[in-house]
């Protein structure tokens, strides 16, 4: 079978190639005819890095351990769906999931832009890039490669992989990379072709807005997950993955803004054909970045032959985009202009400068210890003090400017009207500001608040205007109503300012869970307690339990408000119950934390070690725990769920009749 | 000065000290905490060493336990580990020669940044004003602009 699964990605390279030949000499000769045969193959991709998916998932299921792939990452007595989501936990099956939803995508673009002008080069493109995907799934990267023997089981899935955020976090990620290739393909096929206008920006207008979404939702995941199961309290480290993730984001969100000053006004063409052709190279650049090796070491370069074909890759991309973005610059330049250096425009293009500012500092940031090594022959590590010192003002820029930008007039604005437009959310957010610096004297807190009171200000004062022009046109229409009608038809409108919204309880969940911290490290025997940020501590014992060749140690703690009542030594407010996993084939002990909600809070415990001790001439048990208090964490995923449900509202079609009934 | 450079001059000015600034200094009187989050872990895990729960963590842990109840300054005892283990040990590096151009890099690049955009504001600006001149008083753009907005209120409102 898994002779079958290499035989099957062989066809799909040959099918690859073969429909970008046809589809180029069909688009020389302007052949309809040899287009749809171009088409066909494409489509037949799908079939096959489906069919070499599915051979992969049967391979996993039936835990055929003779294949390398499913040896390395599956086990006898791993559950099911842990050993089905194990396609995606080694280089090889992820790279096989990136072409199948290529694959995928392709045929969808083929499907709904059938009629589209552009199709043709468009394909073409996408189907050159999965050449490129599949050559290394077929050639460099196979997942079908077998072993001479038969091993009895297998290795198993790292005991950190085996988490239901696993199930959907490399997926969503993926989908949001592979997402940015269809506007990329339709921006280039649109220099290609010579047409510039707003046409291809239209067309993957959803596209766009998809892939962020789902990049969003990868990398919300991706956090909540290392939340969960890393063991360490926090959810976002600037390790150099995370940081391949969140410049492409950071640049798409520069994008998503962009392409509104040249759908309303014609402007800002080769600007965002750059964005775009910007975010699908970073897409690249992560994943050279993550599979190199480089950011280990430089030495490390050589030992990984797939970062050397993602560098070729990525230089191909990058001067194919540049050489059209220069030949094609003429056609780029814009003939419009704004009127005012004051207006809705220029702070749009603000917000491409913050934006583009984060995913510069975060590369700077990522890609300097290499430079350093080079330079000046020094290793040094650039860690998360350095990104938050560096992109917390930024980020807090960009939060002051979400709050303004709602409220400056489209072409021009003055100062005074501006002042007048902004005075009750600048007095929302000075209130905010004072009222959190009165409780908490925390200067960054402050800031935050006071932006997120003037973001959150500037939407309702927004909708408050909005809604009394549109009862001017329907005196009788009740409030509710006159809401209901306004956010459904301006779906797009209302839809970013929840995600904004969102964005804005994110910062406030992400500020108050760092700067109001509490942190600690207990050392406890049986019996003994602890105060910790109001709650007192019993240590109960260790419950050791044996779960086939895995070894779990739990340490118990009875949580119990300080200077509340008690409820009693055995059950508590809450029973905690961190623990430390080993694992047969793996010398490292983990840990799996524990958690507790109170209300927006977390109370958060790791089992950091534990052992036997002589204490008072006697031998007795100890466990050592790492408890963290995190304030207000709950608002980064009630933000994140107002942000998914903007943008899934903003994608919604313009409802049918809406406008007749706004006549 | 004026207004139009003076405003982002001092916002790029304010930015620097923030970067600048020593990292939240560390009190005469410092935690291990506080330690742990400057510090990596040197088991080759590349976590803060605040993150970190492995042996090699543990034991880094205790011994700035001990340099801190030996009377040890922080400072001191950073010191002491980097020249055990070199600047990698850091979480971030210290502000100072090679460096400065890790932290000072993205100012640099948005200050270029905000004098391009600034540039190209002011030209689309003047072009919008010569294309207004040009207009003479009676030409269609009061009418045309007329019937956008009353279709921009029908469609909207």
């Amino acid at each position: 079978m898994a002779e079958l699964g290499s035989l099957i990605n062989g066809l799909s390279l040959f099918t690859s190639l073969l429909a970008v030949s046809i589809l180029i000499l069909g688009i020389r000769r302007s052949d309809p005819a040899i287009i749809e045969m171009g088409y066909r193959a494409l489509r037949a991709v799908l079939l096959l890095a489906a069919s070499a998916s599915l051979i992969l998932m049967v391979l996993l299921a039936a835990r055929y351990f003779q294949v390398d792939y499913v040896y390395q990452h599956t086990s006898r007595d791993l559950p099911l769906l842990y050993t089905l989501s194990s396609f995606w936990a080694g280089q090889e099956g992820s790279l096989l999931l990136w072409e199948v939803i290529l694959a995928g995508l392709t045929t969808v673009v083929l499907w709904r832009h059938r009629d589209h002008l552009h199709l043709p080069i468009v394909a073409a493109i996408l189907g050159s890039i999965q050449v490129f995907f599949t050559f290394l799934v077929t050639f460099v990267s196979s997942p079908f490669v077998q072993l001479p023997f038969f091993p009895s089981d297998g290795r198993g899935l790292n005991p950190l992989l085996q988490n239901p955020g696993m199930l959907l976090h490399p997926p969503t990620q993926y989908l949001g990379y592979v997402g940015f290739t269809v506007p990329y393909a339709f921006a280039m096929a649109a220099l290609i072709r010579g047409q510039t206008g707003p046409d291809w920006i239209r067309t993957t207008r959803r596209w766009t807005i998809i892939s962020w979404l789902f990049l969003t939702v990868g990398i919300v995941t991706g956090g909540r997950w290392a939340y969960v199961e890393l063991g360490w309290g926090g959810y976002w480290a600037w390790d150099p993955v995370e940081n391949a993730s969140f410049m492409p984001w950071a640049v798409a969100t520069a994008f998503l803004h962009s392409v509104m000053i040249q759908q309303s006004k014609g402007m800002l063409k080769g600007w965002n054909v750059s964005l775009i052709a910007l975010t699908f190279l970073l897409t690249i650049f992560g994943t050279f970045l993550t599979r190199s090796g480089i950011v280990q070491s430089v030495h490390s370069f050589d030992q990984s032959l797939l970062g050397v074909y993602f560098l070729g890759f990525l230089a191909t991309i990058a001067l194919f985009s540049g050489y059209l973005i220069v030949t094609r610059g003429p056609l780029l330049r814009d003939r419009n202009s704004f009127e005012g250096i004051l207006s809705k425009e220029s702070t749009f293009l603000l917000n491409n400068l913050l934006f583009l500012g984060l995913a510069f500092a975060t590369f700077w940031g990522t890609v300097f210890p290499i430079l350093s090594e080079i330079l000046v022959g020094r290793k040094i590590t650039i860690g998360a003090p350095f990104f938050n010192q560096v992109n917390g003002p930024i980020f807090l820029a960009v939060l002051f400017l979400t709050g303004v930008c709602p409220l400056v007039a489209w072409r021009r604005c003055s100062i005074p009207k501006l002042g007048r437009n902004l005075l009750i959310s600048i007095l929302a957010g000075l209130l905010g500001a004072v009222t959190v610096n009165a409780l908490w004297k925390d200067p960054f807190l402050s800031l935050t608040a006071g932006a997120g009171s003037l973001v959150t200000a500037s939407i309702l004062h927004e909708l408050w205007k909005e809604l009394r022009v549109r009862r001017t046109f329907h005196p009788r229409e009740g409030a509710l109503r006159a809401l209901k009608g306004l956010v459904l038809l301006r779906n797009r409108k209302y839809g970013g300012y929840a995600v904004h919204f969102g964005v804005v309880v994110m910062a406030l969940g992400i500020m108050t869970s760092s700067t109001l911290k509490q942190e600690a490290t207990v050392t406890l025997t049986p019996g003994s307690r602890s105060e910790f940020a109001g709650f007192s501590l019993l240590f109960q014992g260790l419950e050791i339990d044996r779960e086939g060749d895995v070894q779990v140690t739990k340490g118990v703690l009875v949580v119990n408000r300080s200077d509340g009542p008690s409820r009693g030594n055995r059950n508590g407010l809450a029973r905690l119950r961190p623990a430390r996993i080993r694992h047969p084939n793996d010398p490292q002990a983990h840990s799996e934390v524990d958690i507790h909600r109170f209300g927006m809070n977390d109370l958060y415990a790791i089992l950091a070690g534990f052992g036997p001790a002589e204490a008072n001439g006697k031998r007795e048990s100890f466990a050592t725990f790492k408890v963290l208090y995190q304030p207000g964490i709950h608002l980064i995923w009630i933000g994140f769920y107002f942000l998914l449900g903007g943008g899934l509202f903003a994608l919604l079609p313009p409802r049918k009749g809406s406008r007749r009934e706004s006549l | 000065m004026s207004r139009r450079i003076g405003l982002p001059l001092t916002a790029a000015v304010i930015w620097a000290v923030v970067l600048l600034f020593p990292l939240s200094p560390i009190h005469a009187s410092w935690t291990v905490v506080d330690l742990e989050k400057r510090l990596m872990c040197v088991c080759g895990c590349s976590m803060v060493l605040a993150s970190c729960l492995c042996s090699r963590a543990d034991e880094m842990r205790e011994d700035l336990r001990s340099k801190r109840s030996s009377g040890m300054d922080a400072e001191e005892a950073i010191r002491g580990y980097v020249l055990r283990y070199g600047q990698q040990v850091l979480s971030s590096p210290p502000k100072r020669g090679f460096n400065l151009a890790a932290w000072t890099g993205p100012l640099v690049a948005i200050i270029a940044g905000a004098l391009i955009l600034a540039g190209s504001l002011k030209n689309f600006v003047k072009r919008g004003r010569r294309r207004l001149e040009t207009l003479k008083e009676g030409d269609e753009i009061l009418p045309q602009l007329r019937t956008r907005v009353e279709s921009e209120l029908k469609k909207y409102m």
